[in-house]
Formats: C-alpha cells, sequence, structure tokens
C-alpha cells in the first residue's frame, strides 16, 4: 500500500489482497448493521451509543428517530470502499477521502469489539485479525492526515 | 450539551478532524477538545437547544464518536 495526495484527494496504490481484505470487510460491516443478530452486542452499542446515558426512554425515543438514517449512512459509506477498492491504484477525491475515512471507523470498532477492545490500553492477542486491525489503523491514520494536509 | 467520550477506536487525528469539519473549530481549539478527551475520559464540546445538541449527537454517531446528551457536565 502507497498513498500520496492527490490535487482533489488521494492516490493509494493496493495490493490484491489488501484491496480484497477490505472489500470482505466492507460487506460484513453493512452485514452486521443490517443483520444485527450477525453480531454481539458490543458492537452495535459502540456503532449506535445510547444518546442519554442513564436514561432508557430518551435513548430509545433518539433512536427511533435517528437510527434508520445512521444505518443508511454507514451502509453507504462501507459501499463507497466496497465500491472502489482495487487492486493497483485508486483516486479518490475528497468526498470519498471523507466517506473511506468514516467507514473505516465503523469498520475498525467491528474489528477492535471481536479483538476484545474494550478500553485504552487493551492490547490484542497477536495473530492476523490483529495485524489487520493495525494495518487499517495505519490506513486511517494516513488517510486523515492527507485530508488535513499535514 | 454535548458530551463526547473517549474510546480506545478512534484515531487522535480522526477525532480532531472530526471536531474541525463538523464543528468549525480552528485546529486548536479542536485539539484542545481532543486531548480533554483523551485524558479526562470526556470533553463538552457544543451547547445549545435540545434539538441542535441532538442533532449534533446524530452527526458524532455517524463519524463513530461515542456522544451522548445531558443537561449539566458529568
Amino acid at each position: 500500500m502507497r498513498i500520496a495526495a492527490a490535487p482533489d484527494g488521494v492516490r493509494i496504490e493496493f495490493a490484491a489482497e489488501e484491496a480484497g481484505l477490505l472489500t470482505v470487510l466492507a460487506h460484513q460491516f453493512v452485514d452486521v448493521v443490517r443483520d444485527p443478530e450477525l453480531d454481539d452486542a458490543p458492537l452495535l452499542a459502540s456503532l449506535f451509543p445510547d444518546a442519554y446515558r442513564g436514561d432508557a426512554e430518551a435513548s430509545a425515543e433518539f433512536s427511533r428517530y435517528t437510527r434508520d438514517e445512521l444505518e443508511e449512512r454507514k451502509i453507504a459509506a462501507a459501499e463507497r470502499i466496497s465500491g472502489t477498492a482495487r487492486e493497483g491504484l485508486v483516486v479518490l477525491d475528497a468526498d470519498e477521502v471523507e466517506a473511506w475515512v468514516r467507514a473505516l471507523t465503523g469498520i475498525r470498532t467491528m474489528v477492535g469489539t471481536r479483538l476484545g477492545i474494550r478500553e485504552d490500553g487493551d492490547e490484542p492477542d497477536a495473530g492476523p485479525l490483529a495485524e489487520i486491525y493495525g494495518w487499517l489503523g495505519e490506513l486511517q491514520w494516513v488517510l486523515v492526515d492527507t485530508m488535513e494536509g499535514a | 450539551m454535548l458530551i463526547v467520550w473517549n474510546d480506545p477506536i478512534n484515531l487522535m487525528n480522526y477525532v480532531v478532524h472530526v471536531f474541525r469539519s463538523y464543528f468549525g473549530y480552528p485546529r486548536e481549539e479542536a485539539e484542545r477538545l481532543m486531548l480533554l478527551v483523551h485524558h479526562k475520559g470526556h470533553a463538552v464540546v457544543a451547547s445549545g437547544p435540545r434539538e441542535e445538541v441532538e442533532r449534533h449527537a446524530q452527526a458524532m454517531h455517524d463519524y463513530g464518536l461515542q456522544a451522548t446528551i445531558a443537561r449539566d457536565a458529568p
């Protein structure tokens, strides 16, 4: 993976397995958001937090009128990744980078939750999933820095 | 008021980016708020009428930040 700033966005060079991995994870994320039965409660609690701590009724009401739109936007962002990630050169405009970065937070939340990361300092056991989590963090970090012109 | 809580997933530069691009905070203020969240566990990042704060909360959840609404600072 190589990332460079482009005039209005970024250029990323993906290896085949990197693009494939991103696509699979984006699809998994969409599946989990569409069908919450597929995953565990901690993930959904992170993706759709209670808006009013200690007030279940107000939180439920908030959820009633925000959840559908939030689900749609999270799905749409993840689909921007699965729709554009491919082997070789990928050029993203500023709008697409924004969607990618937002979707990467959701995907990292999914992977991080599976790794048992619940609070600062939680170090996942070494293994393929932990490596993927680290790689996703690097990708998101560099994309944000590129966007911020750092 | 709108409170953003620390979480173990979100990257520091991403949180700064969200505060800058959504609220329009200057970089210094966005970084100050991010560091408050990181070190103190939470920060009040906006206040206003309930409807407005709920709109902010929805936007923060869209960005994947842990945001809650409260009448008083925690």
